[in-house]
C-alpha cells in the first residue's frame, strides 16, 4: 500500500488459471471498498476457471465434454467464452479452434498446474473433430457436441476473466489486471499518467522489448518461448490446428484491443497466421499490435506507432 | 524475495519464499543478475509477454522495494525484507 495525492495503490497476487493473477488498484476509496473490489475482480478468475478448465473434471467444461449428441443447457459464462471462440474460428477457417484439446494433451500438455494431476482426454483421435462439431443453440443456450472431443478455451477464457475483473474495477481512478502477461490497465496510473506496458524481449525473456503507453485497453502477447511441449522437440502450446504442429517462424505476437479476449483470440490467430497475414487480420478487425519475427524485426499495424513509448 | 540494498542500488536479489510449482533454478539465478543491471523496474506499470512463472518474483521485488523504502524512511536500515 503506497499513498500519493491522496490516492492509494493496492495490490494483490494470486494463482489462477495456470498462472499468476495480479491486480493493482489505484483509487482514493476506503480501504474497505478497494479490498472488496480487488476481492471480486480475482473472483471472476476463479469462476471462469471453475467453468472454463480442461485440466478440472469437475468444471463445466469437462461435465459438457461427456455429452456426446444431445444438447446441453450451459452456463452464460461458457455460452458466452464457447460463441465467441466459434466466432474466430469461423472468421480464421479453423487456424483458431477450440476443440484443439486432443491435440494439446498429445503435446504433453495434460496436468495441473497446481497439483500436477494428469487430466484425461474423450478419447476423440488428434485432428478427427474440429470447431464446426460444436453447435451452438442461441434461444435455449445449449452446447451439443457431435462427436467425442476435448475442448480447450485456452486462447480465451483468460482473457474473458480479465474482461470481468475489468468490469468491478472499472468504477476506480486506475487499475491493471495481469493474467500472467495477459494485461488490461483502466483509468490513470499512480503517478496520474498513462499506464506503462512493457513487452517481454521472446528471446532474452528477462528483458523488455519494448514499452507501450496506453488506457483502458487490453494488451495479450502470445509467444512460443513460456510453455514448450515436454514431448515434441521445438514445439511449444500454440499449434497449428491444420498441420498440427508449433510454428516457429513467429517469435510472439503482441496486441492491443478494447477487451482481453479478444487481444487473447487474436495474438493466438495472428501467432499462428505469420507476420504478414497476421498484421493483415488485426487490422482488418481494428485492432493494433506488433509480430516479432525469427530476426527480431517487428511488423507492425498502421496504428501501431503510436502507442509506443520512450 | 529478499533483497539487499546499498544506497538506491540493488546490490543482491534473493527468493526465499517462492511458492508456485515452478523449479526455483528455472528463473533462480537470470532475474536477480537481470535486476543488478537494470535497476528501473518501477518505470514499467505491468509487463505483457507469454505466460510466465516470474511475475511472481517481479512483483515480490517491487514489495520489498516498498518495504525497503518505508524502512529507510523510518531508519538508516539499507535491507529490505
Amino acid at each position: 500500500m503506497v499513498e500519493t495525492q491522496g490516492r492509494t495503490s493496492y495490490e494483490k497476487t494470486v494463482l489462477q488459471m495456470g498462472t499468476v493473477v495480479h491486480v493493482n488498484l489505484i483509487t482514493k476509496a476506503s480501504p474497505t471498498d478497494a479490498e472488496t473490489a480487488i476481492e471480486r475482480a480475482l473472483g471472476a478468475f476463479r469462476h471462469v476457471e471453475k467453468v472454463c478448465s480442461r485440466f478440472d473434471d469437475s468444471s463445466e467444461l469437462r461435465r459438457l465434454s461427456k455429452k456426446i449428441g444431445e444438447p446441453v443447457v450451459v452456463s452464460d459464462v461458457l455460452f458466452e467464452v464457447l460463441r465467441f471462440a466459434l466466432t474466430i474460428a469461423e472468421m480464421t477457417g479453423g487456424v483458431f479452434d477450440p476443440t484443439l484439446g486432443r491435440v494439446l494433451y498429445a503435446h504433453g500438455f495434460h496436468r495441473h498446474y497446481l497439483t500436477g494431476c494428469p487430466v484425461f482426454d474423450e478419447g476423440d483421435e488428434p485432428g478427427k473433430v474440429n470447431f464446426k462439431d460444436v453447435v451452438l443453440d442461441e434461444e435455449n443456450r445449449t452446447v451439443l457436441l457431435r462427436k467425442p472431443l476435448t475442448l480447450d478455451l485456452g486462447a480465451v477464457a483468460k482473457g474473458f476473466a480479465v474482461d470481468l475483473a475489468a468490469r468491478e474495477l472499472n468504477e476506480f481512478e486506475g487499475f491493471v489486471i495481469d493474467a500472467g502477461g495477459d494485461v488490461r490497465v483502466g483509468g490513470l496510473n499512480e503517478q496520474s499518467g498513462l499506464w506503462h506496458i512493457g513487452i517481454r524481449h521472446p528471446l532474452q525473456t528477462n528483458e523488455i522489448l519494448c514499452t507501450l503507453q496506453a488506457t483502458d485497453v487490453a494488451v495479450c502477447t502470445s509467444g512460443g518461448y513460456e510453455r514448450k511441449s515436454p514431448n515434441q522437440p521445438g514445439g511449444h502450446h500454440l499449434i497449428h490446428p491444420q498441420t498440427g504442429k508449433s510454428p516457429n517462424s513467429v517469435l510472439s505476437s503482441t496486441v492491443i484491443a478494447p477487451f482481453g479476449m479478444m487481444a487473447d483470440a487474436f495474438s493466438t490467430v495472428s501467432f499462428l497466421l505469420g507476420c504478414e497475414e497476421g498484421v493483415r487480420i488485426l487490422e482488418d478487425n481494428g485492432l493494433d499490435g506488433f509480430l516479432v519475427d525469427e530476426s527480431l524485426n517487428l511488423h507492425m499495424t498502421r496504428g501501431m506507432k503510436e502507442y509506443l513509448y520512450g | 524475495v529478499t533483497i539487499t540494498l546499498k544506497g538506491d542500488k540493488i546490490t543482491n536479489a534473493e527468493i526465499t519464499g517462492y511458492t508456485t510449482h515452478y523449479p526455483i533454478s528455472y528463473i533462480d539465478p537470470i532475474l536477480p543478475q537481470e535486476l543488478l543491471q537494470r535497476q528501473d523496474i518501477d518505470k514499467i506499470d505491468v509487463i505483457s509477454g507469454a505466460t510466465l512463472s516470474t511475475y511472481d518474483f517481479y512483483y515480490a521485488v517491487k514489495d520489498a522495494l516498498q518495504q525497503a523504502e518505508q524502512a529507510q524512511q523510518t531508519s538508516t536500515s539499507k535491507t529490505g525484507k
